[in-house]
This record gives structure tokens, sequence and C-alpha cells, in this order.
């Protein structure tokens, strides 16, 4: 099978000088094969030590666990601690940011600072906290207080998720019993009722699943409002991606991971001109070259213009061109084996956080009361192994992309408000009313080893734009998108409908950028779906309608992680229907799975749609588009 | 004569067979004992993925058995059950029988110095393979329903 | 039915173990020049470094205690098919139906100064073996002359006993028909470090003796090697002098058709005498492998029992051994650069693996060190499979494992 879609990616992979006993992702992935059907199918438990079981799928064998547990109950309590392991992440991510933000206020972290007065009291209006008249310092401690508090235990609905949705989201969440009141706490229940002996109801258990999945939805939202307030929020940048942005003459250093509490401030730091001279003095003539991976580059990218270089199943990959000095990881999608193939050349693995090290990696613990300091002190990691490098391992590709990003919804509905600043949604629906946007599909996740990387995405994405259906990303989605071309004018020229094309002109000319907005709108890191979800609901209040009549869908086409699970369980909560395009470990139970991809359109209007095959994929997403515009009196 | 027979569309590739296999021809007959011993029992079958998909891959136990044909020292024979074994003691570590098996079954031990193969489990009643298989991937069948067997399940094709 | 056979190694016991299971009526004569019990000619080296007993290298069933089989230890010196009689060494004659001519192959002498001190032999046999076991008790030094196969194994046996050896090699590599360059140069680099001598690219010029006893061997090169013993390994000859008035057809040996049937009703032939084509390499070739002996041997006996059989494609070159703890497997084609090939090698630590193709047939091999699933591709070589598409995939699946 072919590995990447990616030009740069196979360049690399096809000419690195590491060895050939290095492995990446796609050998390992060989290894592996054939891989379990019965944890492919999702029928194995491991709950309790009297197992483990499995359901034999052909009927012939056992078709309950020890325990009594069915096929429906395992596949169940699976998938229920696969979201729980998304949100505890994101819950992770976003608790370490409101940790940050309070120490912040009270002086402890004094490199930091609330660098976005406008949208800090935006969330605090949204939130419900008094703004007019109060001090900044004393509206964010109480902001901060709020946050924190989403993490207990509290007896009301999670503040982020109820104030920004539609009523009527809210009323369906309600009815189902999935309002959860603790992002923490909810992840807790799950665990507790898919141990042994408790919940055995796969659809009572696929009901706290969805809570959980909304705690999700929780966690991301406040870890980017936070992320806004304490770096800014994004607005449109011109920068490169993909493996081209890495510099021979320079010091290279990777961002990797997810939070940019780490990664912005080494993104400040990275433009010192103290720093750039000790990189200028060990050889280094182009001096500091940080360049983004994962979804911490783009953070990075988004409000800083930082280069992002290839995505998370590919993150070996950007060692592998042999002038990379150091990768800076924190957490999320960090493969251990960077440290095995850093080995063949001179980069130094260098982790941050102590929840996250990894053998072979040196570990700089990044202290976030001296953040300067520390970043500092990574950077000096990094000029210091210039010296290693060995110029017969150099293999860097050619390839690298322009890309706008920095779409926040704030930039999308700036955007628009230089087309009609009295209702600057005004003109969106407009376009969705007339047809000149069909539709609107957010695609997200990551990029999977089980398909040639990127190829899901693209194929999609050709189609859709096409058929005049706007395109947002975030995460991994984002990245693909940026490393193939399309996030520039161009691209609008080149892949978009005629309606959507114009619709784009007219927003690019009247934001005087004189092109096109790009036909993909890179709305940022996995943590900021919301985001979407932020324009969506606007759109739903405007119209008076829910989120779940929208003509608009989600897409992971190649997700990988537990946090995609969490997600694409949300965007389904949400009333979207949503495409992944990796089976997931769920088809062991015909129950579970028609639950999922038939029964909740009718609770929640969202579902999951299965379908590996990216042209049919489209072409379904296509059909749900079509038929909620129908359902909204639109042709 | 039953044989082991493969249904290869049953197969999910969960290598328990693998397992069992080990365990049956480990010093001490269970999982973690074998997995604890100083040298690991080896393996006598495969699963692997094939283009169609999972299967195990196991000895034939072939009527003109070419690591028979090629064994130098007499090692590799059939038993009167006529399943085709190996005796350790006669096995002097050529590898010719690695050479001969087309399907690539038979495997060196390099800690022993002989070559492993399937003996069909001479000391149990059904090779542990088939007894571990949780899907019946692996069944025993007797050679003279064989066909029939067979038959059945390409017409069962057909329907579909 | 009469049925004579002609020999005592693997293809005539095949031969013999096909016939008494399919005629029930057969009556079978064996005459070989070695007495029974059968044994395994593999394990000889085992022999002399006794590893292992006598019996433990006998086949464990004897064909010959079939009271249907009547052994004659003699050797035949002639074939009369007017008659159907063969003539006997000891005198007499034997009639026949049915004749298997599976007298196989000796060892060749070669013409140097000295071959009839003390203390020089040929290896092949288990009483040669037996010689060769007594005269090692006053041995030190031991001179090996040929590096090929049976050399070498003769030479690491010898070794194992304590005694200095010395191979001599008149080619630039030992091992030529089972290795290309590399490989011999990886087994010559374990042997030396394993206390073995070599010499590649000189012949032993004459055996040095001192009152008939030998003392050492004098090489092409100028050099003189000690030595209380040597073995003569430089190859064999089909055992063919005998038919030379029968009126077979022979070429450079017995020509047979599929069938295992000489160009002389009634009689047929099987093992090292027998002369067939090698589809891989295109010619016509006689060779003394153990697998091509069983299964000409078989196919001898199907047919002579009145059972149809064709004898499988046999290749000249299809080795499996183990040297200096080496293991290696090679088949087809294993020298060619040509640019007619394609060849593929890699190598990692001890394993070193090379596939050669023509188009999209894969047609020469050698694994050395990680052998797994060699058979899968000697199989590929031997039946001439056409990989149409699958040639990438395939070196890459070959080589990938010792990556």
């Amino acid at each position: 099978m072919e590995r990447s879609t990616d030009k740069a990616v196979t360049h690399v992979l096809n000419n690195h000088k590491g060895g050939k006993q290095l492995q990446t992702v796609w050998d390992r992935y060989e290894a592996q094969q054939p891989q379990c059907g019965f944890g492919e199918l999702g029928v194995c438990c491991r709950h309790c030590m009297q197992g483990p079981c499995r359901i034999d799928p052909f009927g012939e064998g056992p078709d309950r666990g020890i325990c009594g547990a069915t096929a429906d109950t395992i596949v169940a309590r699976g998938l229920a601690r696969a979201i729980a392991g998304g949100t505890a992440s994101h819950s992770g991510h976003a608790l370490h940011m409101a940790h940050v933000f309070k120490k912040t206020l009270e002086g402890k972290a004094p490199d930091y600072a609330i660098k976005d007065e406008a949208k800090l009291k935006a969330v605090a209006t949204r939130i419900g906290i008094e703004v007019e008249g109060r001090p900044v310092k004393e509206i964010a401690l109480e902001l901060a207080d709020k946050a924190l508090s989403e993490f207990g235990d509290n007896d009301k609905a999670l503040i982020w998720a109820a104030t920004t949705v539609p009523l009527g989201r809210i009323e369906v969440c309600a009815e189902l019993g999935i309002v959860p009141t603790s992002i923490d706490c909810t992840v807790a229940e799950v665990m507790h009722r898919t141990t042994y002996g408790v919940d055995a109801d796969p659809i009572n258990i696929l009901l706290g699943a969805l809570k959980c999945a909304v705690a999700d939805y929780t966690a991301c939202h406040l870890a980017t409002d936070l992320s806004d307030i304490l770096f800014g929020t994004p607005q449109p940048v011109v920068s490169k991606a993909n493996l081209g942005v890495l510099r021979e003459e320079a010091i290279n250093i990777a961002l990797h991971g997810h939070n940019p509490l780490l990664s912005d401030i080494i993104a400040q730091v990275a433009s010192e001109p103290e720093l750039i001279a000790e990189a200028k003095k060990v050889g280094a003539v182009e001096g500091l070259n940080v360049v983004g991976i994962c979804c911490t580059g783009n953070e990075v990218l988004m409000r800083h213009g930082i280069p992002l270089a290839t995505s998370s199943v590919s993150q070996e990959v950007a060692i592998m061109t042999g002038v990379l000095d150091a990768m800076v990881v924190d957490y999320q999608c960090i493969m251990p084996a960077v440290a095995t193939v850093a080995e063949c050349f001179h980069t130094k693995v260098i982790t941050t956080m102590p929840i996250a090290k990894m053998p072979g990696a040196e570990h700089v613990a990044f202290n976030e009361e001296n953040a300067v300091e520390s970043a500092r002190a990574i950077v000096r990691q990094g000029i210091e192994r210039f010296k290693f490098r060995n110029p017969d391992k150099v293999c860097i590709p050619q390839e690298s992309s322009t890309a706008i990003a920095g779409f926040s919804a704030e930039a999308i509905i700036g955007a628009l408000s230089k087309v009609n600043a009295e209702d600057p949604l005004k003109p969106l629906i407009d376009n969705i009313v007339s047809g000149n946007i069909r539709g609107i599909c957010l695609f997200a996740g990551c990029n999977t080893v089980k398909v040639p990387q990127d190829h899901n995405y693209v194929e999609m994405v050709k189609k859709l734009l096409a058929e005049n259906v706007l395109i947002l990303a975030t995460g991994c989605a984002s990245s693909t998108y940026a490393r193939h071309g399309f996030m520039t004018s161009e691209a609008t020229k080149k892949y978009a409908g005629e309606g959507l094309a114009a619709v784009l002109t007219a927003i690019g000319e009247a934001a005087g950028l004189e092109a096109p907005l790009p036909p993909v709108l890179h709305m940022g890191s996995c943590v900021d779906n919301p985001r979407a979800v932020d324009v969506a609901a606007a759109v739903a209040n405007k119209l008076g309608v829910d989120m779940s009549q929208l003509p608009v869908v989600a897409s992971a086409p190649e997700a990988v992680t537990e946090k995609a699970v969490a997600i694409g369980t949300w965007a389904v909560v949400g009333g979207f229907p949503t495409h992944l395009g990796v089976v997931p470990p769920v088809l062991g139970s015909k129950l579970v799975t028609e639950t999922l991809t038939a029964t909740l359109k009718d609770l929640l209007g969202g579902y999951f749609i299965v379908e590996p095959d990216p042209a049919k994929a489209a072409d379904a997403l296509l059909a749900v588009i079509d038929e909620r515009r129908a359902g909204l009196g639109l042709s | 004569m039953e044989v082991i027979y493969v249904r290869a569309d049953r197969c999910v590739g969960c290598k328990t067979c693998e397992i069992e296999c080990r365990i049956a021809h480990a010093e001490e007959k269970t999982l973690f004992a074998a997995v604890s011993q100083a040298r690991p029992p080896k393996r006598r079958l495969f699963v692997e993925q094939g283009e169609t998909g999972k299967a195990p891959v196991i000895c034939r136990h072939c009527e003109e058995a070419p690591c028979i044909v090629d064994c130098i020292s007499g090692s590799i024979y059939r038993d009167e059950q006529g399943f085709v074994r190996r005796k350790k003691e006669r096995c002097m570590g050529c590898w010719s029988c690695i050479m001969a098996c087309p399907f690539g079954v038979v495997v060196r031990d390099a800690d022993a110095h002989i070559a492993v193969k399937c003996d069909h489990c001479p000391d149990l009643d059904t090779p542990a393979c088939v007894a571990g298989c949780p899907t019946k991937a692996l069944q025993l069948v007797d050679v003279d329903t064989l066909p029939r067997e067979r038959r059945k399940e390409l017409l069962l094709k057909k329907e579909v | 039915m009469k049925y004579l056979i002609i020999g005592g190694s693997i293809a005539a016991t095949t031969a013999l173990n096909v016939l008494r299971a399919n005629r029930t009526d057969a009556e079978i004569q064996v005459v070989a020049d070695e007495a029974v019990p059968f044994y395994y000619r593999a394990l000889i080296p085992f022999l002399l470094d006794k590893s292992r007993r006598v019996d433990e290298i006998l086949f464990t069933e004897q064909p010959t205690d079939d009271e249907r089989v009547q052994f004659y230890h003699d050797r035949c010196i002639g074939v009369n098919p007017k008659k159907k009689v063969i003539g006997l060494a000891s005198g007499g004659t034997l009639p026949y139906d049915k004749l298997l001519l599976a007298a196989g192959s000796s060892s060749l002498t070669p013409d140097i100064a000295g071959v009839d001190s003390k203390g020089v032999f040929t290896l092949r046999n288990m009483e040669e073996a037996l010689k060769v076991r007594e005269h090692l008790k006053r041995c030190e030094n031991a001179v090996v002359v040929g590096g090929a196969l049976a050399g070498i194994k003769m030479a690491e046996a010898l070794q194992r006993t304590g005694v200095q050896v010395t191979v001599i090699e008149q080619l630039p590599h030992i091992l030529p028909f089972i290795a290309d360059t590399e490989t011999a140069d990886r087994m010559t680099k374990q042997l030396r470090q394993g206390g073995m001598e070599i010499h590649t690219d000189d012949s032993a010029e004459e055996i040095l003796a001192t009152d008939g006893k030998t003392t050492g061997v004098r090489l092409a090169s100028g050099k003189s090697v000690p030595a209380d013993l040597v073995l003569l390994m430089v190859g064999v000859q089909p055992n063919i002098e005998f038919l030379a008035d029968s009126g077979i057809d022979i070429d450079q040996a017995v020509l047979t058709d599929r069938e295992m049937r000489t160009s002389v009703p009634d009689i047929y032939a099987a093992g090292d005498m027998v002369q067939f084509h090698d589809a891989v390499i295109d010619k016509d070739v006689v060779s003394a492998l153990w697998g091509n002996a069983v299964h000409m041997g078989r196919t001898a006996g199907f047919n002579m029992s009145g059972i149809q059989a064709y004898v499988p494609p046999l290749l000249s070159s299809l080795n499996s051994t183990e040297i200096a703890e080496l293991p290696i497997i090679s088949a087809g084609l294993l020298h060619t650069q040509s640019g007619q090939y394609a060849v593929y090698t890699e190598a990692q630590g001890d394993n070193y693996r090379k596939l050669i193709f023509e188009q999209d047939r894969l047609v020469g091999m050698i694994f050395l060190g990680d052998v797994s699933k060699a058979g899968v591709y000697t199989n590929l070589i031997r039946n001439r499979i056409p990989l149409g598409n699958r040639r990438a995939a395939l070196v890459r699946e070959v080589m990938t494992v010792i990556r």
C-alpha cells in the first residue's frame, strides 16, 4: 500500500539516510498485520480479572462473557471508555490551561498575561459574569474560578456547554438525560458504570457515553477560550506548510504536541536576538527556525505564523530529514517511536511534561512559573545539537505550500462584517439560502497509518468543494489541507464550484485581500473544534432553528485517537451527521452499530456515517446536506 | 483420517492458535509457564495477512511431502496416523526441510539446533490450535468428508 | 514379476519402498557394492567425529527386512537387455523382468603425485569413514583437497575431533555450487575464525610422504602444508562404465524420459547416474543431490509398478546446510550479475539474502543466516512460477524479514 500521498513525506521515506533498520509507523503497522479481529470488532473485554473474554462474532463460540455481558454490552462499554479516555485528555489540557490562567492572575506565572481583553469580556458575558465597570483582573479571577469549577462536583449543567449551544440542543440533551454537571466526574462516572458488574444495558451505557462526550466538548471549548484570552484570538495569517520549511542553514526546532502553554512561549523566545545570535555562533547562519508538528503546530501557526512541518502520522519523518536539531513535545499523539528514530540522527527529543516522558528522550521540565527561562533553556538544547548534525544524512524535501490560517469564529465573523457591518451573518445565511454555499463540512481528526496519508481528506474535499460545500478544518485535517495547498486563494479558483468561488471572492475582496478567501478555512487545533460549533450555533440562532436542521456535516476521514472518538460523538450530539473513514471497533454489536448510525438520527439529528471509501463518503455527505436543505425548504 | 481444515473466512487474526500451539509444545503446558520458559517454545503455525484476508498457515501433512523427500538424515517421517512428523534425535539441523516446504511452515529452532514443524499434537485428542480457535476457523475434518464440506462452502458462496 | 535394482543408496531404496508398497506380488532383488544395513550418507561426518554411533545413522526401517526382498552384496559388471540378465563381479548372472539402474556415483581421485601414500583417502561411504576414523587416532594435521560442500562438511567434522585442518580449493572461493562470492567470503571468514586454514586459488601438486606415510601436501603456489591425513574431496562421477556394452543411451550419464525409462525397454534409471534437464539454467546436467535422487527413485518405482508418474522439475542447484554455525539455503542461479537478470541483495549482521530474477520469474536465491520460509521461494524457482506484477512485493517481503 502507498504510505503517503504527501510528496514531501514520500520523498523522505524513500531517500532518508537513517539506515535500513530505521522503522517508521508504516513498518510497524505492517509488522502488526494481521490485527486481531476481536479487537477490531470491539468484542474483547479486559475489564475484570475473570477475563479476558471475547464473543465469537460468527455465532458458533461463546455469545457472552464470563459475567454474562453480551457483545452489545462489551462493545458499548468499550466505546464509552474510549470516549472517557478522549475526554480525560481534553480535560487535562483544559485544566492545565485553567491552572496557569489562575496562576497568571495571582502573579505566580509572570510570563503569561491577558492578551485578549475583548475575548475575556466576551466569554465572561456569555457565562454570566458581570463585566460592566469592573476591573479586568476581577472579571478574570471570577472567570478562572468558574472555569476550575467545571471540573469539580456541581449540581448545575456545565456552563461552557450550556451557554454555547442553541436552546434546542439543551432541551434534546436534557430529555435524554445526557447533560453533564462536571467534566471530570463524568469521566469517572463512565469508568464506574463500565467496570465489573455495573451498567449492562448497552443503550444506557451509550447514553452515558454521549453525556461524557458533552463533557469533552465543554473541556475543549474552555481550553480554546482560555488559550485565546492568554495568547490572543487567531486572525488570518499567511505562512507555509510541509517539510520544505525545514532549513539546512538554521537550527530547526519542532514543537510537537497540543498545548500552547509551552509552544507559544517558545515561539515568543525564538525571536529574541540573543538566542538567534547564539544559534549563529554555532554556525547556523540563518539563525533559529521553529516549526510546528501536529496540533501545537496549529496553535503557533495561527497565532505567530510559525510554519507547519507535518502532521501526526508523519511525525517521525520530520526527524528523518536529518536537520531537526530538537523535537520539543508536551503531550498527546507523540509516538514513543520518535525517540528511537532520533537515535539514527542527531535530533534530541525533549519531553517537558511530568505526565509524558519517554525512554530515550531527555526530560527538561517546563515550569510555567518561570516559563520564558524554561523555554530558553529548551531552545538552547536545540542549539547545542547543531554541531552533531551529519551533513551526509540531510534529506530535506522541496515541498512546502503557502497556507492562510487563523480563521477563528471571531475572524470569520470579522471578515463577514466587511461585507455587512450591521449584520455580519447575513451574507453567510443569504448565500446558504441561495445555494451558492450548498452546505458546510467540518473536517477534523487525525492522519492514520491505515490509509495512504491524506488520501481520504484530499479526495473528499475535492469533490465537496466542486459541489459548493464550504470547508472548515481543524487539527491534522487543517494540517493536511495546508500541506496540500488548499488554504490559498488559488485553491478557491482551482477547486471551488462556481457559487462557492463567487462568495469567497466577494468576502475576500470586501475584506481587502484583493483575492478570494481560501476554500478551506483553518480553524485551529483539534481542541479548537468548538470554534466551528460557535459559527454553526450563531447561524442556527439567527435563523431560529436548531443545529440539527442546518446543512452542516462533519467528517473525520482518517481518525486515530480516543480524542477523535469523543469529538466525533459530541459532533453527533450537536446534531451534525458525522462521517468516519476508519471503521471504529463497534461492528461486533449490531445493536450498538445501528444505534450509532441510525437510531441516534431520530434522537439527536446527528449520527455516524461509516464509509472507508472517500468518494462514496463525499456522496453520502452531499446527500445529507441536500436532505437538510430540503428540510429547511431550500432547493 | 482427520485433518486440520482452515476456513479462512472465519479467521479474525487473533493468533490464539499460535499461542495455543506454543503452550502445547512448552515444557509445562500453561500460558504463564510458556512465556517464562528460558527458551520460549516455537509456534508451528502462522497467522498471516494474505491478499484476501487473514488466515492461519499450517502444515498440510502433504501426501507427497517435500520435507520428507529432502530430509537427508531420516528425521522427517510419516507416522502411523499419516501425519508428517520430525524425530528430534535424528535431526541434524541441515534445514533441508525448510528449503523444501512450499508453505514455509517448517521453522528453525536455533537454540536446540533442530527443525520444528506441526506434529498434529499426537498426545492430545484435538490439536491445540483447533481446540483453541475461538471462531472455529480451524476445524478437524475427516478427510473423506472434506470434498463434501468444500462443495457445501462453494454452494453457499454461489447463493450469495 | 521379478524386479532387479542395482544400487543401495537413496534412489534405489526409495524405488524399492514404492515397489514394496504397490506390488504385493513383487520379487525384488537388490545388488549393491556396499553391504547392508542401509544408512544416511549425509550423516557420515557425525560418524567421523563420533558424535553419532553407526546404529544412529542407519535407516530406522530396513527394506531388506521384507521377505520379498533379496539382497546381494555384489557389483554389476554388465547388462544384457536381450537376455534380460545382468552380470555380477562374483561371476554369476541375475535375471529380471524390470531393471532399475541406481548405482549412484563415486569419488573422483585427482591425478596428483603421491596419492597412493598411507593416510590419503577419498571419503564417500561408511567403510571409508570408519577407515579414516581409525587413522585419525594418530593425526595432528589434516588437509582436505576440495572446498566444495562435501569437503567443507568433512573439514568441520575433522576439526571437531581436534586436528588442525587445512582446506585447499583451486577456485577463488570455497563452496562454488552453493554460495556466491559474498556468502563464500562470509563463510571463509567464519571458518578461519574457528581455526581452519583455507587456501583458495591454489591446488595440491604433490602429496609428500616419508616411508610411504603422508607427511604433507605441496601446493601449486609453492607452499607446503604438514599433513598426516589427506582427504580427497574433489567431486564425484556417475557410475556408468558397466553400461558400456548395454546399448542404453548415455551422454554425460544415462538418458531417461520423465517416467525414468531409459532407451531400452524395461530398464529404468534414477539418481546420480541420470542426466536431466535443468529448466532454470536450461542445460542438461548431472547432479548428486539427495532430493533429485528421491524424486527419480519414486517416479521409477511407480512406473515399474505400473502406476504412471512423472518426475517433477529438478534443479541442479538446490542446497541447504549449515557451515560455521551459519545456515544457508540456495537454489538456481547464484553468481550471475549479467544485465539479463535483476539482482537484489540485502545484508544485515549475519544475515544475507539475494534474489535473482529473469523478467518476472525468480531464477536464483541465497538465504544466509535467517533461512525462514526459504521453501516458498525455492518452489517458485523450481516450478518457474511467473510473478507478474508481484515481483516488487516479493522482494520487499523477502528482504524486510532481515532488516
